[in-house]
């Protein structure tokens, strides 16, 4: 799989039906319900009813495991990012961390202790 | 109630789990009532049309801005505005929760064990709506509230490690009353994060195990369900994709 279309669905996956489930994933995601449900009728053409809803199930278990990570502030871990570390660098994930850490830093500035 | 998907493709599995976590939704949890749960939920659907958490999403600093966030007229009886800001936070814009806000809302009066177990509630609750939206069903009546309290249960070896803002059950969990969370020192701080409530891990377990894959088998690259739709491959570029659009380092 070509990790880079998770960024960028215009690249190729290398995943087959991979532009059909990177349009639906990203519609589950968005808050365009017209966007949703093209999205939806497209993966169906392409997998069925099944492969909807398999990829249904994915989408929405990962709104749960990003709030879940974000809300408790869990830490990588060493074996999480030994084993990320490929996928972080060609993603620029740190970039997301960092994010949260300047989230952190303007609050600090604003309202020090 | 009966959780039905008809002729949409949905496994039988995915229906159980879903069954079986409304169930547990109106019921007590280990520090809120049923009552108290179920208010959690109905909140969380509430929050994605509050205007104040709009206007913290587009804010650069979510954390100075002053206001009151929309909430249903049900939360105010049940819930403290802290557990309120909780919820409309992680729905809306949880990639920017910080630790001093965390410390602000148990300073506002919630207990670490209920803001784990409101995490969870909203989490759950979030995901299932979201598989209605994705599938173009209905979201699904809320449970009745079962009387009785909670039950107050926080597991003896949770800990403050430096792991997450929580305290959690250590990896080592061998010999302790949740021994069944994960094998002993075979997890990540992900499924760690809510043991402070075991039965919110088991949650995770139950729902993550039918949305997604087993977790025993989530590190073997070559696993997949068996008689599902999707290959692993295809698996993964679902979860990458939402992942990468909540701005999710994890």
């Amino acid at each position: 799989m070509n990790v880079r279309a998770l960024a960028d669905p215009a690249i190729e996956s290398g995943v087959p039906h991979g532009r059909a489930l990177l349009e639906y994933a990203s519609a589950v995601v968005g808050p365009d319900d017209t966007r949703l449900s093209h999205a939806r009728e497209a993966l169906r053409a392409d997998m069925g009813d099944a492969g909807v809803a398999d990829a249904a199930a994915v989408a929405s278990n990962f709104e749960r495991m990003v709030r879940i990570a974000d809300a408790i502030g869990i830490e990588l871990g060493d074996w999480m990012e030994s084993f990320t570390e490929a996928v972080r660098t060609d993603l620029a994930l740190d970039r997301l961390r960092e994010r949260a850490d300047d989230a952190g830093k303007r609050e600090s500035a604003v309202a020090p202790d | 109630m009966q959780i039905r998907y008809e002729a949409l493709g949905v496994r039988d599995d995915l229906t159980a789990a879903h069954a079986r976590y409304w169930r547990r939704l109106g019921r007590p949890g280990a520090n809120w009532n049923a009552a108290e749960r179920v208010a959690i939920a109905r909140e969380a659907r509430h929050a994605s049309g509050c205007a104040f958490c709009r206007h913290l999403r587009a804010a650069l600093s979510p954390h100075a801005e002053s206001g009151t966030h929309d909430s249903h007229p049900a939360a105010a009886d049940l819930l403290p505005a802290a557990a309120v800001d909780a919820i409309h936070r992680i729905v809306d814009d949880a990639s920017r929760l910080t630790a001093r806000w965390y410390e602000r809302i148990l300073a506002g009066g919630l207990t670490d064990g209920q803001y784990v177990e409101l995490v969870g509630t909203v989490v759950s609750v979030l995901s299932i709506d979201s598989f209605c939206r994705a599938v173009g069903v209905p979201i699904h009546p809320l449970p009745e509230p079962e009387p009785g309290p909670a039950s107050g249960y926080r597991p003896p070896s949770a800990a403050h490690d430096g792991g997450s803002w929580v305290p959690m059950v250590p990896f080592d969990n061998s010999g302790t009353p949740e021994a069944d969370l994960w094998p002993p020192n075979r997890t990540g701080n992900v499924i760690r994060a809510l043991s402070l409530v075991p039965d919110e891990v088991r949650t995770l377990h139950d729902l993550g195990g039918s949305h997604y894959i087993d977790h025993g088998l989530v590190r073997d690259p070559s696993a997949a369900r068996k008689g599902g739709a999707l290959s692993r491959a295809q698996i993964e570029l679902v979860a990458g994709r939402v992942s990468m659009l909540n701005d999710c380092f994890y």
